[in-house]
C-alpha cells in the first residue's frame, strides 16, 4: 500500500473526483541529425508536408470541437498555434533545408525553428516569451510524429482516470475527452492557465499549482481531487475515501433536492425579499446561472477577455461578448465589472512591484490607460441597450477616484451619442467596496454611486492585512472578524441611507453561516457561484428577518471572529443543519 | 535584370506591439503581393510572410521597423503594409 499524502494546490475547477492516476509525462527528447540519401530526399519532403497537414487538421478539428462544446472564447486558445502551423515561410524553409542539406525532416524543422525560439526566449515581453512554448509545443508534436513515436497525447487515456501533468499545453488538450478525464492536477499554472480554463469549461474538477505532483504520484495511485478546496489526496485510507465519497454523494443529492427550489423566490418567512445572483466569467456560464435560478449576474468578471487574446481585446470583441450575456440574461440585471488586473498582465510596461496587491491594478490601471478603459466602457454601454446592464468599478479607494472613472463613462456616452449608437442613457454606475478606505467613506461614496457591491475577499485581505495565500498567516483570514463585519454593516447602512442598493459578491455570499447575518444587516443582493444559489435560497426561505436582525445585534457586540463563528454554527445547527451537514 | 525594391520605416503604434493578431494581419496582407517582403529591425531581417518570423522580431509598441519589398509590385506592398502598421492594425 502506497503512502497516504495530502497535497495543497490552487482550486481551479469545482467538484470532487475519485479515480486512479494517469501520469501524463513528456520525456525530454532528442532530435537526431541524419543525412538522407539523395534519392530519398523527396520522400522526406512529402513525409514532412503530410505531417504538417495532419497536425494542422487536428488543431482545426480541436478548435471546432471546443468552440461547439464550450463556446468561442475558450476555443481561441488554439488560434496562435494554428497560425504558426500554417506558417508557409517556415514550411518552405524547412523543405528547402531538407533538399539542400539532405537532412532528416525533424532536424531541418528544428533548425528552422531554432532562431524563432531563441528570439522569443530573449524577448522582454512576457506574452511573447509565452509564445516560445507554443513554438516548442508544435516542434515536439511535429517531430515525434515524424520519428514515428507516439506523440504524448491524452488520446491514450482510454479509461476514466485522474490526469496528473506538469503542465498542459494547447496541443495536449486536443484529444482530451470529457468522458475519460475524471479530474485534473497540474504542477504549473494558476486559475487563468489554459488547463484551468478548459477544466472549468468542461466541468472537470481540477487543482493546479501542485508542486512536484508528477514526482509524488505513481501511475495507478488512487487519488481524490477536491476542486473546491484545492486539495489532492493521494492513496487515502478507507475512512478518508468514504468521507470523500459520502461528501460527493451528499453534494449530488443536495443538488437534486435544491434544484426543486429553482423557481421559488428568495423570500424570508416574514416576507422580506432579497435577490440571489451569480458571479460569472464566461458567457457560456449563463445557462448554468439560469438553471440555478439566478435572478441576475451580480458580478461579471471581464479579465478573461484580456488574458485569452493575444492582443488587447477590441471594443467590438468585447461588445459581442458582453452583449451575449446581456441578451441572454435580459431582463435580469447584469453587473459588468471593469478590468481588475495588474498592469503587467496586460503587457503594459510596468516595473516589477514589491507589493502587487497594493500596487498598480484594477481601476488604477484603467485610469492611467484611458484608451483601454474607454474601449471597455463603450463596449459595455453598447451592450446596455436592453436596459439591464450596470457598470461597476473595482478597487475604488474613495470619492475622487470614483468620480474620475464616472467621468469616463460620460465621455464614452458622449462619443456614442455622437455616433448615433444605441445604449442605455441611465446605465447605473456602481462601486465595488473592497478597500477599507472605501468602506469607511461609504456614506460619501453613496452620494455619487448608483449602487454598491461589497467584495469580501479583498476587503478581508486589506482590512486584516493578511494574504491568505501565505500558509503561515492564512488562519488570520476571517470574514467574521469584527472589523470586517463592522465595515460590511456600515457600508450597507450608508448605502441605504442614500437610497441605493447594496450587494455582496465575495465568497461570503455563499457561506451558509453568513447568510442570516447578511440578511439581518439588510443586504439587498447576494452574488455567488451559481451552484451555491439553491442552498442559500433554502436558508433564506427558512429564515425570519426579525430574528436575523436580532442576531446581527448580538454578533456586532462580539470580540472575536471565533466567537461569531461558534455562535453562528450553533444557530445553523439549530435551524438548518438538514441543508448541509458538512458546514460545521 | 535587377529586382525592383521599395522600403519604408514605420513605427509600431498598437499597444501590444507585433503580437499574434497584428502579426497574422501583417502576414496575410504581405502574402497578397508577389514581391518578397522583409521586416528589418536593428539589423535583424525576417520574412514578412512568416508569422513566426514576424513574431520573432519581438517588436513592441514604439519600436521602428523597416518594411522592404522586392519584386514588381514592391511599391504597392510597402504602401499597403505601412498603412496597416500606422493604423495600429485597427485595434482600439
Amino acid at each position: 500500500m502506497r503512502n497516504e499524502l495530502i497535497l495543497q494546490g490552487i482550486a481551479a475547477s469545482p467538484g470532487i473526483a475519485v479515480g486512479h492516476a494517469f501520469l501524463y509525462e513528456k520525456e525530454d527528447f532528442w532530435i537526431e541529425e541524419r543525412t538522407i540519401p539523395a534519392e530519398k530526399v523527396e520522400e522526406e519532403v512529402d513525409k514532412f508536408l503530410e505531417v504538417i497537414e495532419e497536425v494542422r487538421g487536428e488543431l482545426r478539428e480541436a478548435r471546432k470541437r471546443i468552440s461547439k462544446e464550450l463556446g468561442e472564447e475558450p476555443a481561441k486558445i488554439f488560434d496562435a498555434h494554428i497560425a504558426m502551423v500554417e506558417d508557409q515561410a517556415i514550411i518552405d524553409e524547412t523543405v528547402d533545408r531538407i533538399r539542400r542539406e539532405h537532412k532528416n525532416a525533424e532536424f531541418a524543422f528544428f533548425r528552422t525553428l531554432r532562431k524563432v525560439v531563441k528570439a522569443l526566449k530573449a524577448s522582454q515581453d512576457p506574452y511573447l516569451r509565452e509564445r516560445m512554448y507554443d513554438v516548442l509545443d508544435i516542434q515536439r508534436r511535429v517531430a515525434s510524429r515524424l520519428m514515428g513515436e507516439p506523440s504524448p497525447s491524452l488520446a491514450h487515456l482510454e479509461s476514466e482516470a485522474i490526469v496528473i501533468a506538469r503542465n498542459l499545453t494547447v496541443s495536449d488538450t486536443v484529444h482530451m475527452h470529457r468522458q475519460h478525464v475524471l479530474g485534473l492536477v497540474t504542477e504549473l499554472g494558476g486559475s487563468t492557465s489554459h488547463a484551468a480554463i478548459l477544466a472549468r469549461a468542461l466541468g472537470v474538477p481540477a487543482v493546479v499549482g501542485v508542486q512536484e505532483a508528477t514526482d509524488l504520484v505513481e501511475p495507478g495511485d488512487l487519488i481524490v481531487v477536491d476542486g473546491y478546496r484545492g486539495v489532492v489526496h493521494l492513496n487515502p485510507d478507507q475512512e478518508a475515501l468514504e468521507t470523500y465519497q459520502k461528501r460527493r454523494q451528499s453534494l449530488i443529492e443536495q443538488e437534486a433536492r435544491l434544484s426543486a427550489l429553482k423557481d421559488l423566490p428568495a423570500e424570508t418567512m416574514d416576507g422580506h425579499r432579497v435577490s440571489l445572483e451569480a458571479n460569472i466569467e464566461f458567457p457560456e456560464e449563463v445557462s448554468l446561472c439560469l438553471e440555478s435560478g439566478a435572478e441576475g449576474i451580480g458580478l461579471y468578471r471581464t479579465e478573461f477577455l484580456y488574458l485569452v487574446h493575444p492582443h488587447l481585446p477590441t471594443e467590438e470583441e468585447q461588445f459581442r461578448t458582453y452583449w451575449e450575456v446581456a441578451r441572454k440574461m435580459a431582463p435580469r440585471p447584469v453587473v459588468i465589472r471593469t478590468l481588475d488586473l495588474g498592469g503587467d498582465k496586460l503587457g503594459l510596461s510596468a516595473p516589477p512591484e514589491a507589493n502587487p496587491f497594493l500596487g498598480w491594478r484594477a481601476i488604477r490601471v484603467s485610469l492611467r490607460h484611458r484608451d483601454v478603459f474607454l474601449a471597455q466602457l463603450r463596449a459595455i454601454l453598447r451592450a446596455s441597450r436592453l436596459g439591464n446592464v450596470r457598470i461597476m468599478f473595482p478597487m475604488v479607494t474613495g470619492v475622487e477616484e470614483f468620480l474620475e472613472a464616472r467621468e469616463m463613462v460620460e465621455k464614452a456616452k458622449a462619443q456614442l451619442r455622437q455616433e448615433g449608437a444605441e445604449f442605455d442613457p441611465d446605465c447605473p454606475v456602481g462601486a465595488m467596496i473592497e478597500v477599507p478606505s472605501a468602506a469607511l467613506t461609504a456614506d460619501r461614496l453613496a452620494r455619487e454611486a448608483d449602487f454598491f457591491s461589497i467584495g469580501t475577499n479583498d476587503l478581508v485581505q486589506y482590512t486584516i492585512a493578511v494574504d491568505r495565500g501565505n500558509d503561515r498567516i492564512a488562519y488570520l483570514f476571517d470574514p467574521f472578524h469584527p472589523a470586517v463585519l463592522r465595515l460590511i454593516y456600515e457600508t450597507i447602512e450608508a448605502g441605504h441611507g442614500h437610497g441605493i442598493s447594496v450587494g455582496l459578491c465575495g465568497e461570503m455570499a455563499s457561506d451558509p453561516l453568513a447568510t442570516p447575518v447578511l440578511l439581518g444587516m439588510g443586504l439587498d443582493s447576494f452574488s455567488m457561484n451559481p451552484k451555491a444559489i439553491p442552498e442559500v435560497k433554502e436558508i433564506v426561505r427558512q429564515s425570519n428577518l426579525g430574528e436575523a436582525r436580532e442576531l446581527v445585534r448580538k454578533v456586532l457586540r462580539m470580540d472575536r471572529g471565533r466567537d461569531v463563528r461558534e455562535f453562528l454554527s450553533d444557530v445553523y445547527k439549530g435551524y438548518w443543519s438538514h441543508i448541509k451537514k458538512e458546514v460545521l | 535584370m535587377e529586382k525592383r525594391t521599395a522600403e519604408r520605416t514605420v513605427t509600431i503604434r498598437n499597444k501590444l506591439g507585433l503580437h499574434v493578431r497584428p502579426a497574422s494581419l501583417l502576414v496575410e496582407k504581405a502574402s497578397q503581393f508577389r514581391s518578397d517582403v522583409y521586416l528589418i529591425r536593428d539589423g535583424e531581417k525576417v520574412n514578412g510572410k512568416s508569422i513566426m518570423g514576424v513574431l520573432s522580431l519581438a517588436a513592441e509598441q514604439g519600436s521602428s521597423i523597416t518594411i522592404r519589398a522586392e519584386g514588381d509590385d514592391c511599391e504597392a506592398a510597402v504602401e499597403a503594409l505601412s498603412k496597416l502598421v500606422e493604423r495600429g492594425f485597427d485595434e482600439e
